[in-house]
């Protein structure tokens, strides 16, 4: 950081200071001007100058603002860990019809090959183009377990969304 | 400072709205310090924001060795200081050669004839207040505005008492200067 040094120190006159210092406390506490000189006058202007508030205040609601920033990590936490506990059931749902599947996979393949014949399903190939259709179809139904966007849009970012056509 | 430290004990267990209530308390010094380094409204907000968010995580490094008004103070003007940092904006007056004073950067506009003087000189102060340099803008805000003493703003600031002093005894003596040659007299 590229700041100066008390580089004035010959300059700085030890009674303009206190002037300046005076200036700024009577503007403080409001009292009368009898009593002032010239230049105790004129700190008193820029003192009254510099006391004026600023321009461009916050919003009114900054600190809800910020609140809210502050507890969305909390809330995301959440999300992910209900998003997680999906996975889990799902995971163990799939695992358990797998094992299920391998355990009692011959007396099901010995129905399965009885039954293709009887309806003119003899072809493996076409009943596996079957499986294959029923099981997309059923993947296709299942709710979307994407990541939701966490953080809410800016008001600048919702205007600058593409409007939908009429 | 037993009442900061309570403040901050109830942040720090989570007590609904007390977070609300340290942002509410501290916001103002907060966007006095920033807009007075950064100046744009947009970069303002954005950066105290930033000063809170990170005030809640570095929360419970807090010691209550200084206000919690100096200690908020400090991680702004951090913030702050790298986003001028960062836009290559000199912080503090660069060396005289070459440099205009603030004499002759300020418009000539006042009229020492007008009834309105007050208005004009006060209008020229702001316009001279503008032009100093950041750190000395933000100096002067502290202490008349804030009515931070020269010690806290060396907390604030990390600089040192004296060149605090040093920054408010020349940008006043440079204000008065500018309101004698343009105004000529004191009413």
């Amino acid at each position: 950081m590229n700041l100066p040094t008390h580089r004035d120190e010959s300059e700085f006159s030890n009674l303009e200071w206190h002037d300046q210092e005076r200036a700024l406390l009577a503007e403080r506490q409001d009292s009368g001007h009898h009593e002032d000189d010239d230049r105790t006058l004129e700190y008193r202007r820029i003192a009254q100058a510099l006391r004026e508030p600023l321009p461009d205040p916050l919003p009114r609601d900054f600190a809800e603002r910020v609140a809210r920033r502050v507890v969305a990590p909390h809330a995301n936490a959440r999300e992910d860990f209900d998003r997680a506990l999906v996975s889990v059931l799902w995971l163990t749902l799939l695992v358990s019809g797998i094992v299920y599947a391998a355990r009692s996979v011959g007396s099901w393949w010995q129905t399965v090959a009885e039954w293709m014949p009887a309806h003119g399903l003899t072809s493996p190939w076409l009943f596996t183009l079957l499986a294959c259709t029923g099981l997309t179809a059923l993947l296709a139904r299942l709710p979307h377990s994407g990541h939701r966007t966490r953080l809410e849009a800016t008001p600048s970012q919702a205007h600058a969304a593409p409007r939908p056509r009429p | 400072m037993n009442a900061d430290r309570e403040l901050v004990d109830a942040v720090l267990a989570d007590v609904p709205g007390a977070f609300v209530r340290l942002v509410r308390a501290h916001q103002n010094l907060c966007r006095h310090l920033i807009q007075r380094l950064v100046r744009d409204p947009e970069d303002v907000r954005d950066l105290c924001q930033e000063t809170f968010l990170r005030v809640h995580r570095t929360l419970h490094q807090y010691r209550g060795e200084s206000a919690l008004g100096t200690w908020i103070g400090r991680i702004a003007w951090n913030i702050a200081v790298r986003h001028l940092e960062r836009k290559r904006i000199p912080l503090a007056e660069p060396a005289r050669d070459g440099r205009p004073e603030l004499l002759e950067q300020v418009a000539d506009r006042v009229d020492v004839e007008s009834d309105a003087i007050d208005d004009e000189a006060t209008a020229l102060l702001h316009q001279a207040i503008e032009r100093l340099p950041p750190v000395q803008r933000a100096v002067l805000t502290l202490h008349h505005l804030d009515e931070l003493p020269v010690a806290e703003i060396a907390v604030v600031t990390g600089l040192a008492e004296g060149t605090i002093k040093s920054h408010l005894y020349r940008s006043r003596a440079q204000l008065r200067q500018l309101l004698q040659t343009r105004i000529g007299v004191c009413p």
